[in-house]
């Protein structure tokens, strides 16, 4: 049995229990009726949205109230923005499922953004251009989040429109939706039934409070409201969905070798003049600068076919006025540029818009069609003459003809033509004829010079083409090099493979020749020799046969013949002013070169300088460091290195599209230009014992083109753009502060020489100074040989170690200020004393025994010979001169020369001359017959050059060579 | 209540315990005897291999002039700051230690105290001349009358490049740092005289350029240096007894005979200097005015201060927000960043000041800015070189509020030419290694683009931490005692080729020998312990009696009571 403690409840208990209660109760009741106001009003921060009217459209999804059925993305085929950032859209590829860009240029017109990027890369994924979404951190493509906002459009108020039309107008202006205010937007859909739906969404202003936007769908009698970011993008203009990149990212099957193993860098600092409408007297237009025009332009169309809207039908395809620039220096060797070029160098800068500038570029690209004879006829009949190509200019007045200048050479016509007969063109025909050209009867040719411009003309010829004597065009098709060889095993697998085969797989590169001129770029073709079986790819597969992976003697495969008509085609521009000119000059170039086939003389370097011969400074090492460093930015690559990734130069924002004249000029791109080219496809092609001794082989390059603006003090920042991708970018990174230094301060190897001694063949020392003189040649010889027991063998033995070993002899001019060297050899009698007997004599004097002297397995003699190497490598430019100092420099004494002879031919013999310009510095001249110019750029210590001499004097008297003393007594 | 012990007790208890207390008291005696001994006598044995607790034969020849001193009440003292017992605790300390108590024995002018600086920190307080001046637990003060070096326990030994001992090296140091503190001739501060510098006169004490200069010569006094002038052009070498050459606002350029320029035994003027400074003890200061109008062009100095990584602006420093206000209104009187980064050069400087959120501003007056001329990095190997490096260093750098201003063409300092974090002094440090002792030697080349530094009324004004910055960067610059280590030859003792006692087990680290334990509020030895195969054989060795006794007592004992 349960026994039970009653206990009687005392008052104070009874308290307890009832005020708990009651809190109890106040609680629970906070609770219902919290949440009962809640449902029936929602809650102060987010109001009860009104109820939706479906009867126009609008609809419910997820809580949410929408100005339109949600739909899926999928279901977007193209969105059209017209804001006040300009107009833009993106429509759905039809093969792919992404959507590509358009937008708006400068004149006016739709452009889709195709970068050349997506034909350049193989394989290139069209969405690797799209912006992500940054600031939500949700890292999602930016065209994403705006899909998403137009397939679930809600609205969270809705505001009646009135039916008076002028109290309606009033409210449309007051969000901000008028018509000259309002933005739109254009939803253009296919339902999954098929059906095209189209959404034109109009946005006015902000939200008073708050983000958000009024806007309206398909003219509705409403204006609605939404609190979110819906529309923020799609207002902030094109730039904004695009990714900010300069250079492509690496291939993760690359390893990110591509920056460091970069085919070619090139930089140039470039200085812009440009019209100054304040001043009396303008800057001429120089030659083998970039000028840009405002003009406008004709180019003939030859069929109907090719007649689009732009196109009037008088048969002329016509760009309307516009910034163009021309690059004057590209044109040098192009003969069909020679009249623009003509009219641009040597011209002020100015307007000419009352007296438009004509120029006309001419190319021989009107093809003779023999058909199956070797002879055909060509009737020509010149409706017009439109002007007259003078040596002084382009005129096109009206009742002038070419006989009324003296200097006349051309003139730009009409005409038709036809061929057996039959007529040639459906639509008129320009072309330019020469009135020189034989193949057109003199008589004709008289006609001609007299047909007024401005007045109709009927005057037809006859011109006769043969195969024997028609002007011909050669283009060569040139293989320069085998970059890899596979051959397919029995399971199909890719075996790398010595030489080519009659089944092997192989990549090569080829360029293109007309004449002698090479056209384009150089481009990587892989193919499969088993299927090159007739025509030009047997000629390709006779070049390959047999051939081993590398570069080429550059062999010609095969060439094709193209005949040329007497009629010339043409580009006529109307310039109305000359703007401005930008000039370059190139500051460094260099390409990284494979350790097997690096100079000799410069062969620690990565990379070899591959300025021009005329450019003094390629006389001169690259810093490598800075090569590294340089590179290493543009691939992006973190400044650690140690990383598998090449991210690519990205910039913090997209500023602009296209990079038309005045988007380089506006964010100052004209200042500095960088040519870069990343190889794909990377392959070690011979390993050493580091990645610095490595051989690489790649398939392909990818060149960049990047214009990158002066630090812009205001925004902090550069601005950056290559032609690739077509965007300019923000940049913030100060890494770049590399552009405003000249070859001299940044790209140049401050060490006075770096050779391994087993490539040197000769050192020749002559010193000039009052107390110590004489001339010295150092003929080295450096032996393989093989240590086993301390015993050298000529021939690889058992167990043995393969060494370098150095033999000195040296020479004397017998005119010396005094030494051990010169005094065994005058007493010797012989030409030459070899190094290792003058250190062992030294000793023999010293000690009266006969000494054989050696340190490790060289000789002592050789081996300070090497330590005395070391200390000429340790040396470094201390400073730059001026051309001023230099030519002071000049005048002085020389006072000691040093020759270094690499592989035993005066072509690589690199000589150091010495001439001590003041207290502290000696000025080092830099000479080497292979190249054009002799270069002083560069003094050292006087320090340095005492040290040069003491040790070389330590060397011919026997001593030891002592690299870090700093002063010789 | 008294009670009396021994009541009751039979004569045996009492006897027991007379020989009890007996007992306690003579063990006491007996250790305080050995610990004397050992101490003072010759108890302890040196078991090491390398001799380290012996007093090596070439140490007390060359420390033969101790005893030789004039005895004016003067001795040779050594001073550690901590307590015998954590002395004989860490092995670092230990060593120098027993080093001193040697000599304290073998020479009578030679006394060895002990001071625990954690009880009483005043006890070496005049041995800091500055505020900036710092004395650690782990630290050794060698002094005769009122001149001292300060040096810490890790200077007596060698480290190689890992951190690791591997010679000690403290007879020599010892007896170079003795060699230095009682020379007769006490090493020297050249102002040099001949461009139109700026000095003190000691024969005209009263003129203006010497009181502009005086507060630098006391400076130079309380640093331990004689002050002397120098007409470099009239001598073939720098002084053997230079420790710091001073060149202070030259007016006009060094000399040199351009006709000898072709001959390779001519010597310029600074050539001079740069032979000094690569001697491996070189230390230069040199204040240049950055105004040309007030002197002459001064390309040959320049040139050779460029080598040395020095490249002068003429542009003047002004800074809007960090100044002085000076009665011209200028602004030019810009307070010194000090830079708290504890690795850098500056901070070995003045990094107390620089941990003080409220430290005295260092102030430069009328100055112009440095740029470093090396070309890749602030380091550069020295040319022809294998170990010896220049290292730029800045001391100072304006704040990034300041701005530097060119001339426009009336002369007044108006273009703006720069701005930001300048440089307004900058020391370049030349480190040679010795390839057989790995010790480092070092030259200073210490530069400031303003002719006021010296003279500048902020060396004398306590209110400002500019006294106790240059007197912190000349104790660091002056290589006092590498001058007297010259006359001893850097290897003279110990070994013909090393300079030192090779350790034969190099696994002691050379870390502090001193922590600071919060807890127990005092420094506690960082214990390191003797090789393994030492640590057996003593072992052994003192095991073995007691071992043998109890063996055979144990066999006695059973023979005894059981055979």
């Amino acid at each position: 049995m349960i026994q039970v403690n009653k206990k009687k409840l005392t008052r104070k208990n009874l308290s307890i229990i009832i005020t708990a209660s009651v809190l109890a109760l106040l609680i629970a009741a906070y609770v219902i009726i919290s949440a009962v106001i809640s449902a029936m009003s929602g809650s102060p921060n987010n109001p009860k949205p009104p109820e939706v009217m479906e009867e126009i459209g609008e609809a419910v999804s997820g809580g949410s109230t929408l100005a339109y059925p949600s739909f899926k993305n999928s279901e977007i085929e193209g969105i059209v923005v017209d804001s006040h950032n300009g107009r833009f859209a993106m429509y759905r590829s039809d093969e792919e499922n992404y959507f590509f860009f358009c937008y708006e240029d400068a004149n006016g017109d739709m452009q889709i953004y195709y970068p050349d990027i997506v034909g350049a890369e193989n394989q290139f994924d069209y969405t690797d251009l799209y912006a992500t979404e940054s600031e939500t951190g949700l890292n999602i493509y930016k065209l994403t989040y705006l899909l998403t906002s137009v397939t679930t459009l809600t609205f969270d108020q809705r505001i009646e429109l009135s039916s008076d039309s002028e109290e309606r107008q009033k409210q449309l202006n007051r969000y901000g939706l008028s018509d000259g205010d309002k933005e739109t937007l254009v939803v253009l859909r296919t339902d999954g039934e098929g059906n095209k739906i189209k959404y034109n969404i109009e946005i006015g202003d902000n939200l008073l409070a708050g983000a958000g936007y009024y806007y309206r769908v398909d003219d509705r009698d409403y204006v609605y409201t939404c609190n979110t970011d819906t529309f923020k993008y799609a207002l902030g203009g094109f730039e904004a969905f695009l990714h900010s990149r300069v250079v492509a990212e690496g291939l993760a099957v690359d390893n990110a070798f591509e920056p460091y193993l970069t085919t070619d860098y090139k930089q140039w600092k470039n200085t812009l003049v440009s019209y100054d409408k304040d001043s009396e007297i303008q800057e001429l237009v120089k030659a083998n600068s970039k000028v840009t025009v405002t003009a406008s332009a004709l180019a003939p169309v030859y069929d109907e076919e090719d007649l689009e809207d732009k196109t009037e039908s008088n048969g002329y395809y016509s760009v309307k006025t516009s910034k163009m620039s021309f690059d004057l220096a590209s044109y040098e060797l192009l003969s069909r540029y020679d009249r623009l070029v003509s009219t641009l160098v040597g011209r002020p800068l100015g307007i000419y818009s009352s007296d438009p500038l004509l120029a006309t570029v001419i190319s021989d690209t009107l093809e003779v069609e023999f058909g199956e004879g070797d002879t055909v006829s060509y009737v020509y009949t010149v409706t017009a003459v439109e002007s007259i190509l003078c040596e002084s200019g382009e005129y096109d007045t009206q009742g002038a003809c070419a006989s009324d200048y003296s200097d006349a050479e051309m003139i730009r016509v009409t005409y038709n033509y036809s061929v057996g007969g039959a007529a040639g063109n459906t639509v008129p025909r320009h072309a330019v004829i020469d009135l020189s050209d034989g193949s057109i009867a003199e008589a004709d040719r008289e006609r001609l010079a007299a047909a007024k411009i401005g007045e109709a003309q009927n005057i037809s010829f006859t011109v006769s083409y043969d195969k024997n004597t028609t002007e011909s065009r050669n283009v060569k098709y040139v293989i320069s090099e085998i970059a890899l060889i596979y051959n397919v095993g029995e399971d199909g697998e890719m075996l790398p493979a010595e030489t080519v085969g009659e089944t092997s797989i192989v990549t090569y590169r080829h360029y293109f020749m007309v004449g002698d001129t090479v056209v384009g770029e150089q481009d990587s073709t892989t193919v499969d020799m088993s299927k090159l079986a007739e025509g030009n790819y047997l000629k390709i597969k006779n070049v390959l046969m047999g051939k081993s992976a590398g570069r080429l003697e550059p062999v010609t495969a095969f060439e094709d013949v193209t005949y040329l008509q007497s009629l010339m085609d043409f580009v006529t521009y109307k310039i109305e002013s000359v703007d401005y000119y930008v000039t370059s000059e190139m500051i460094t170039s260099f390409e990284f070169v494979n350790a097997s086939v690096r100079d000799s003389f410069y062969g620690e370097s990565l990379y070899i300088n591959t300025l021009p011969s005329a450019n003094s400074y390629r006389n001169y090492a690259l810093n490598s460091s800075a090569c590294e460093m340089v590179v290493r930015l543009l691939g992006g690559i973190n400044a650690d290195g140690n990383t598998n990734n090449s991210y690519g130069l990205m910039g913090t924002e997209t500023v602009a599209v296209g990079l038309t004249p005045d988007v380089m000029y506006k964010y100052g791109l004209y200042a500095n230009t960088v040519y870069f080219e990343l190889p794909r496809g990377i392959q070690v092609e011979s390993t050493g014992n580091s990645d610095d001794l490595d051989d690489y082989t790649y398939l392909d390059t990818l060149g960049f083109t990047i214009y990158i603006s002066d630090y812009n003090e205001e925004d902090g920042c550069r601005y950056a753009a290559s032609d690739m991708y077509g965007v300019v970018v923000k940049i913030v990174d100060k890494g770049f502060d590399y552009l405003d230094y000249s070859f001299v301060e940044f790209w140049a190897r401050r060490s006075l020489m770096m050779v391994d001694f087993k490539d040197i063949e000769e050192v020749t020392l002559d010193l000039y100074m009052d107390d110590v003189y004489g001339s010295y040649v150092f003929d080295t010889v450096c032996d393989t040989i093989w240590i086993s027991g301390g015993e050298h063998y000529s021939e690889p033995v058992d167990g043995g170690t393969e060494y370098d070993f150095l033999t000195v002899n040296v020479s004397s001019n017998g005119q010396s200020s005094g030494n051990k060297l010169v005094e065994y050899l005058t007493a010797s009698g012989a030409d030459y004393i070899n190094m290792a007997d003058v250190y062992n004599k030294v000793a023999e004097e010293k000690t009266g025994v006969e000494q054989w002297l050696s340190i490790g397995n060289d000789t002592m003699g050789a081996s300070y010979f090497k330590e005395l190497l070391f200390v000429l490598y340790n040396i470094h430019y201390t400073g730059s001169l001026t051309a001023e100092e230099q030519a002071e420099g000049k005048k002085t004494e020389k006072i000691m020369s040093i020759s270094f002879t690499v592989d035993g031919s005066a072509k690589d013999t690199y000589t150091y001359d010495f001439y001590r310009i003041d207290d502290r510095r000696v000025m080092v001249s830099l000479y080497n017959p292979g190249y054009e110019n002799e270069v002083s750029d560069f003094y050292i210590s006087t320090f340095a050059f005492k040290k040069i001499i003491s040790n070389f004097d330590r060397l011919m008297n026997g001593e030891q060579i002592l690299p870090d003393l700093g002063y010789d007594s | 209540m008294k009670v009396n012990l021994f009541k009751g007790k039979s004569a045996r208890t009492k006897t027991f315990a007379v020989i009890s207390v007996l007992s306690v008291v003579l063990l006491l005696g007996l250790n305080l005897l050995i610990t004397y001994l050992g101490l003072h006598g010759s108890a302890y044995v040196d078991l090491t291999p390398e001799g380290l607790y012996t007093l090596t034969d070439t140490m007390e020849r060359e420390c033969a002039f101790i005893d030789e001193l004039d005895n004016d009440e003067r001795c040779v003292t050594v001073t550690f700051c901590a307590d015998p017992d954590t002395l004989i605790e860490s092995t670092m300390a230990r060593v120098i230690y027993f080093m001193a108590l040697k000599m304290e024995s073998r020479f009578d002018n030679f006394e060895v105290e002990t001071v625990n600086i954690a009880y009483n920190p005043t006890a070496v307080a005049k041995y800091k001349p500055t505020s900036l001046s710092k004395i650690n637990a782990s630290d050794v003060i060698i002094s005769y009358g009122d001149r001292y070096r300060v040096l810490s326990i890790e200077s007596f030994w060698t480290v190689d490049a890992n951190d690791k001992l591997w010679s000690y090296n403290g007879e020599y140091k010892m007896a170079s740092i003795i060699k230095s503190v009682t020379a007769v001739d006490r090493p020297a501060a050249y102002f040099v005289i001949d461009h139109g510098e700026s000095y003190y006169d000691t024969e005209n004490p009263e003129s203006q350029m010497s009181l502009d200069n005086a507060y630098a010569y006391d400076l130079l006094g309380e640093c331990g240096m004689e002050v002397k002038t120098l007409k470099i052009s009239e001598i073939d070498k720098i002084p053997e007894d230079c420790v710091l050459l001073i060149i202070n606002n030259p007016k006009t350029d060094f000399t040199v005979d351009p006709d000898r320029f072709d001959e390779f035994g001519y010597v310029s003027d600074t050539e001079k200097l740069d032979r000094y400074m690569v001697s491996n003890q070189g230390a230069i200061m040199v204040m240049r005015d950055y105004d040309e109008s007030r002197r002459n062009p001064l390309p040959v100095l320049d040139a050779f201060l460029y080598e040395w990584g020095f490249d002068f602006s003429e542009a003047r420093v002004s800074d809007g927000d960090n100044y002085i206000a000076n009665e011209a209104g200028t602004r030019t009187d810009v307070i010194g960043e000090y830079n708290t980064d504890e690795n850098s050069y500056a901070y070995a400087i003045y990094g107390d000041l620089a941990a003080i959120p409220s430290a005295p501003s260092t102030v430069f007056s009328d100055a112009g800015y440095i740029n470093c001329s090396f070309s890749d990095s602030a380091t550069v190997p020295e040319d022809g070189a294998l170990s010896i490096s220049r290292h730029f260093a800045t001391l100072f750098n304006s704040y990034d509020s300041a701005e530097a201003h060119t001339k426009d063409g009336e002369g007044n300092y108006t273009e703006l030419w720069d701005k930001g974090a300048l440089t307004l002094a900058a020391t370049t440090t030349r480190r040679a290694i010795d390839s057989y002792t790995s010790e480092y030697s070092y030259s200073y080349l210490f530069c400031v683009n303003s002719p006021e530094f010296l003279r500048s009324e902020y060396l004398g004004n306590g209110s400002y931490a500019n006294y106790d910055v240059v007197c912190a960067l000349v104790q660091n610059m002056a290589r006092i005692d590498e001058y007297a280590s010259l006359e001893l030859g850097g290897t003279s003792l110990n070994s013909p080729s090393v300079g030192g006692k090779p350790l034969v087990d190099t696994a002691i680290s050379a870390t502090p020998s001193f922590v600071y334990n919060e807890n127990r509020e005092q420094y506690v030895v960082d214990k390191y312990g003797l090789t393994s195969g030492t640590v057996i054989g003593v072992t052994v060795a003192l095991m073995f009696v007691p071992v043998v006794a109890a063996v055979v007592g144990l066999v006695v004992c059973v023979r005894r009571k059981f055979l």
